[in-house]
């Protein structure tokens, strides 16, 4: 499933993002390498390297040619930490539907919604600490009480309610901000 | 967990300013007391007073419920294996591990999604993105749909298809010595003789419309017939309801999609049947009209046409993961 968007946004292409243009093809090939011992796998370096250019257009920003490569160092470096935690995140899935059985498993759509709500909580709870994550694991998704979430977690009531506090403005943040 | 407070979102909320960041704040310490699990009446009443006090409360309330509501998709034993493991940074360090042991790099999401167990005692399947015409047996053809999965039996004068996924599209004529054709449709029998006719599978039951000739519907012990323009789909009340056929919805076949007025989100899901990953829309853009003709199998550039004549904005955050929002003023 390789991406099409550089191609059929050729139309549309601007003077801003014309050196795109020459950094695709000066640069690609590097890149490409570059992805391709990283991942392991030339489908997905192929399409690691196409979001690559697409963050650079989407930046719009103009890109020196001494600068080129460090700039697409950075935005590669980043792409592949994302990719490898989706790629773990499905995995957990995976797992997961393994051990649901077969006449309750969601259908196809069902599942991608699932996996697609799972990335968005990770994003969300990203950086907390673990119990104000797992506060809000509890009372959110387990339905338990603060009283239960306390005892469970071996802390004090108003903890609980701090860390209820702290896991909500985390995700507020993570969307509104 | 329910809401603890029944309240109706305001309408047209998403175009409310953003509250500031005391009331969201103020909100987030509502939410958490109510969420408890333990807030008395009096404790939900104050905190439906403080809403009411201020559109900027109930716009900030609003979001927070939203936050929850999605949160809450996650089935709780999921959540715990996959995000519960302790520190972020020991948690990426296993993530990571895991990630090398299973080898998942190389299959990940797009290599599990195409092979669904459905697909091992199919017959006929096609993969997301993929559509498939067959000729099953003199005066039967069948056109499958992306990620549509059919089981088919026509030996000796038999003729049975089951739908076990997906969509199709038949095309039946009579024939001699052939018995007549019978489908499974998951939730009930179609029988035909001479007939055109599409039939989805979706979570709440089957959809059948018909194009050409009749077909006849056994379900639930009531035999409906069907003729040619018309089509039948569950209600919200489970209930079938008959309607009319819109020859455009077989656009799919060529490869394309007709929209005539239809709803931004209701275009997404459609596109999102053609592609492996998600696409998700802002409710806020939900709503708005579209028509057109579309590719079906360029998602991306389907919407990002559209970016020209809606005030949207497309961004894709992972090769899986199509975002469709408000454009920034």
């Amino acid at each position: 499933m390789s991406s099409t968007l550089l191609s059929s946004s050729a139309p549309c292409v601007d003077a801003q993002v014309a050196p795109v243009d020459g950094l695709y093809r000066d640069h690609r090939p590097w890149l490409f390498g570059w992805l391709r011992r990283k991942l392991g796998c030339e489908h997905r370096a192929e399409d690691l390297a196409q979001d690559v250019f697409v963050r650079v257009i989407q930046g719009r920003k103009q890109v020196r040619a001494n600068e080129a490569r460090a700039l697409l160092t950075t935005i590669a470096k980043g792409l592949v930490v994302d990719h490898q935690r989706h790629a773990a995140l499905e995995h957990a899935y995976l797992a997961y539907l393994a051990s649901v059985p077969e006449t309750y498993a969601p259908s196809p759509e069902a599942q991608a919604e699932q996996l697609q709500a799972l990335v968005q909580l990770d994003r969300l709870l990203d950086g907390l600490p673990p119990k104000a994550r797992a506060a809000f694991l509890l009372s959110q998704l387990d339905g338990l009480t603060y009283p239960e979430i306390a005892e469970r977690l071996d802390v004090s009531l108003s903890s609980v309610q701090q860390y209820m506090v702290r896991a909500m403005s985390a995700c507020y943040a993570a969307i509104h901000a | 967990m329910p809401d603890a407070l029944n309240l109706k979102p305001a309408a047209g909320r998403s175009s409310d300013a953003a509250p500031s960041e005391a009331v969201v704040r103020e909100a987030i310490v509502w939410w958490t007391r109510l969420q408890s699990g333990v807030a008395d009446a009096q404790a939900r009443e104050s905190c439906r007073a403080w809403i009411a006090q201020d559109p900027a409360h109930r716009v900030a309330w609003d979001r927070l419920q939203d936050i929850g509501r999605d949160a809450r998709r996650v089935p709780a034993a999921l959540a715990h294996t996959a995000l519960n493991a302790p520190a972020s940074r020991g948690r990426r360090a296993a993530l990571r591990s895991l990630l090398t042991v299973a080898g998942v790099a190389a299959t990940g999401w797009a290599g599990y999604r195409h092979a669904p167990w459905q697909r091992l005692v199919a017959d006929y399947s096609t993969r997301v993105g993929e559509r498939q015409a067959l000729a099953l047996a003199d005066g039967l053809r069948v056109t499958l749909n992306s990620d549509s999965a059919v089981r088919v039996n026509v030996s000796g004068n038999v003729r049975d298809i089951a739908l076990l996924r997906g969509e199709m599209l038949v095309q039946a004529e009579p024939h001699p010595g052939a018995s007549t054709l019978r489908v499974d449709t998951g939730d009930g029998q179609l029988q035909a003789e001479r007939a055109r006719f599409d039939l989805r599978r979706t979570a709440d039951g089957a959809r059948v419309g018909v194009y050409e000739g009749s077909v006849a519907l056994l379900r639930h012990g009531v035999l409906t017939q069907l003729a040619a323009g018309e089509r039948l789909f569950p209600a919200e009340d489970g209930e079938l309801q008959r309607g009319a056929t819109d020859p455009d919805r077989l656009a799919w076949v060529d490869g394309m999609v007709v929209a005539k007025e239809w709803r931004l989100d209701d275009f997404a899901e459609h596109l999102a049947r053609q592609r492996v990953g998600v696409i998700r829309v802002d409710p806020a853009v939900g709503g708005l009209r579209l028509s057109g003709v579309f590719p079906l199998d360029d998602a991306e550039r389907a919407l990002k046409a559209l970016e020209h004549s809606l005030p949207i904005t497309v961004t894709r955050h992972t090769q899986y993961w199509l975002q469709v929002g408000p454009r920034d003023a």
